[in-house]
């Protein structure tokens, strides 16, 4: 235990539960280091390591008197800072609410107390889980703790900072086009984006409520798949919440891809798109791996990316349009410019362009599920690159783009991130595996098999205090 | 982002009082542009429905057959 911070989450847990890790130190440590690093990385809004040490000594006391515990038991977490905690302030990052104190925890803050956990803070995001990285707000953005000069990705950017740079064991993401697998590709962590339904929204500032969804950053994939169970479940208070059981995500690790059937979606980063040389190469050497341990790779071939984009986008603008309208109107210039441009591109669409979108996206969904029938997983890219310089408007503005993360928010399947190597220039690169509906417990274990094959897992960015 | 402008100064003036987005449009008229263009290069990807009967998931949920 030379390097507390970058613990595993499953590890941590099971160290407090045997009394070999005081929840206090654990805590200590980690407040230390997010102390060291965040001057160069801006990872948090907001650090609460008052309440998070007196949680910890609760939790001590509570190993020393052999209660009984939940599976996150001492164990702190973090949150993008649209995910309500109560008494804390959720601003979005944004001007707009700068003020706005939150009454009660979101359902997944509620369920990861209940858990066990320990609230660290609140996380940077970009505004309003839209804009990008943006020097025009009253906080600066999160850095990518690989190379602090390159975005960690967005927009749950300071999850991913922490998670990458030892900060945290895990934290809550959202992801609507891709916000959580971004950040999760930029600095070479694990992200899910759950079934559309598996986890209430509940107390989480929307951006587009058919699109919207809370998933865990996580250094490993076992430890996404602990974050996932603690949150995940029906909600009546989420109009959109399942009512399916929540399975051991995290049963069926061990049991390797052997005889499984993987698809792999190459026109996504082949044709629709070109993916940078590095990020195919490395995709088709996790082919190569995925192969190698037993499952059969099969090509696969559904409608082109554009047009799963073009329909997320329609839907995600209109809707998040009708969240913003009167700031917009009224306040426009308290938004971040990259904000404020993406927001009233909202505006522009006319109802019938938003209802022929549904109706493809119904379509699309039932087709591309119908594709991947015959399917256990499917394979495609991430992002097409390896992140760009943080103050390189133009490379920024082509990274929301050049990405194959938004079909699946349209189709509501379940898709994970996770690192698949690095750039030459040590930056990480990603693939991602997408499941059926509510078939998270097979993405993570393709997953699994292919992270416990190879070591990206275990690299370490070359981070030293500010 | 798509960089085409493609509102005149008319135009422009017009579509933000239809839109009640005059101080938008007075304060950053070329974001106001380039966000019209973007949006009708988005809308223009979206398939025209196939059957008169499509009809959109009202509350969406990614499988029904997956529920209990």
């Amino acid at each position: 235990m030379s390097e507390l911070h970058y613990l595993d989450l499953v590890e941590a847990t099971r160290l407090i539960r045997t009394k070999e890790l005081s929840p206090l130190t654990y805590v200590e440590a980690l407040i230390a280091r997010i102390e060291a690093l965040e001057p160069k990385l801006n990872a948090f809004l907001d650090l609460t390591a008052e309440t998070a040490l007196k949680a910890a000594r609760e939790a001590e006391s509570k190993v020393a008197r052999d209660e009984s515990m939940g599976p996150l038991h001492g164990v702190p977490f973090g949150l993008k800072d649209i995910i309500d905690v109560a008494g804390l302030k959720t601003t979005a990052h944004s001007k707009i609410l700068a003020d706005n104190v939150a009454a009660e925890d979101a359902f997944v803050t509620a369920r990861l107390r209940s858990a066990g956990g320990i609230p660290l803070g609140k996380l940077a995001t970009h505004e309003f889980a839209l804009g990008g990285p943006s020097f025009d707000l009253p906080w600066p953005p999160a850095r990518n703790p690989w190379n602090p000069r390159t975005m960690p990705g967005g927009s749950s950017s300071g999850a991913g900072a922490a998670v990458a740079a030892g900060m945290l064991p895990g934290a809550l993401g959202s992801d609507t086009g891709g916000s959580v697998r971004n950040p999760a590709s930029c600095c070479g962590i694990v992200g899910i984006k759950p079934t559309y339904g598996r986890v209430s929204r509940r107390g989480v500032v929307p951006l587009s409520f058919a699109l919207d969804n809370i998933g865990p950053l996580t250094r490993t994939v076992a430890d996404n798949a602990c974050l996932l169970k603690a949150i995940a479940g029906h909600d009546a208070g989420d109009p959109a919440s399942a009512r399916v059981p929540v399975p051991d995500f995290a049963a069926d690790l061990g049991k390797g891809v052997k005889g499984l059937k993987i698809g792999v979606i190459r026109h996504f980063y082949t044709r629709d798109l070109v993916a940078e040389p590095e990020m195919a190469a490395a995709i088709e050497a996790a082919l190569e791996t995925l192969s190698g341990l037993g499952a059969e790779i099969i090509e696969l071939s559904v409608e082109p990316l554009q047009v799963y984009a073009g329909c997320n986008r329609v839907i995600l603008l209109a809707e998040a349009y009708a969240v913003h309208r009167k700031w917009l109107r009224e306040r426009p210039e308290d938004y971040a410019a990259l904000t404020r441009e993406r927001l009233v591109g909202g505006a522009f669409i006319p109802a019938v362009e938003y209802v022929q979108a549904l109706r493809a996206r119904r379509r699309l969904a039932a087709a591309f599920n119908a594709a991947i029938a015959p399917l256990d997983v499917v394979v495609t890219a991430s992002s097409m690159d390896p992140p760009c310089e943080i103050d390189d408007a133009e490379a920024i503005a082509g990274t929301y783009a050049r990405q194959a993360r938004a079909p699946f928010n349209l189709t509501g399947n379940p898709a994970l991130a996770l690192p698949t190597g690095f750039s030459k220039s040590g930056l990480p690169l990603s693939m991602q595996i997408v499941g059926k509906p509510f078939d998270e417990t097979t993405v993570y274990r393709v997953a699994h098999a292919y992270e416990q094959a190879t070591s990206w897992h275990r690299q370490r960015p070359p981070l030293a205090a500010a | 982002m798509s960089d085409e402008t493609t509102l005149s100064e008319d135009e422009r003036q017009r579509l933000a009082a239809a839109l009640g987005l005059e101080k938008f449009a007075r304060l950053f008229p070329e974001a106001f542009d380039r966000a019209c263009a973007f949006s009708g290069t988005m809308q223009s990807r979206v398939p025209e429905p196939e059957g008169i009967a499509d009809e959109p998931a009202h509350i969406f949920h990614a499988s029904r057959e997956a529920e209990a």
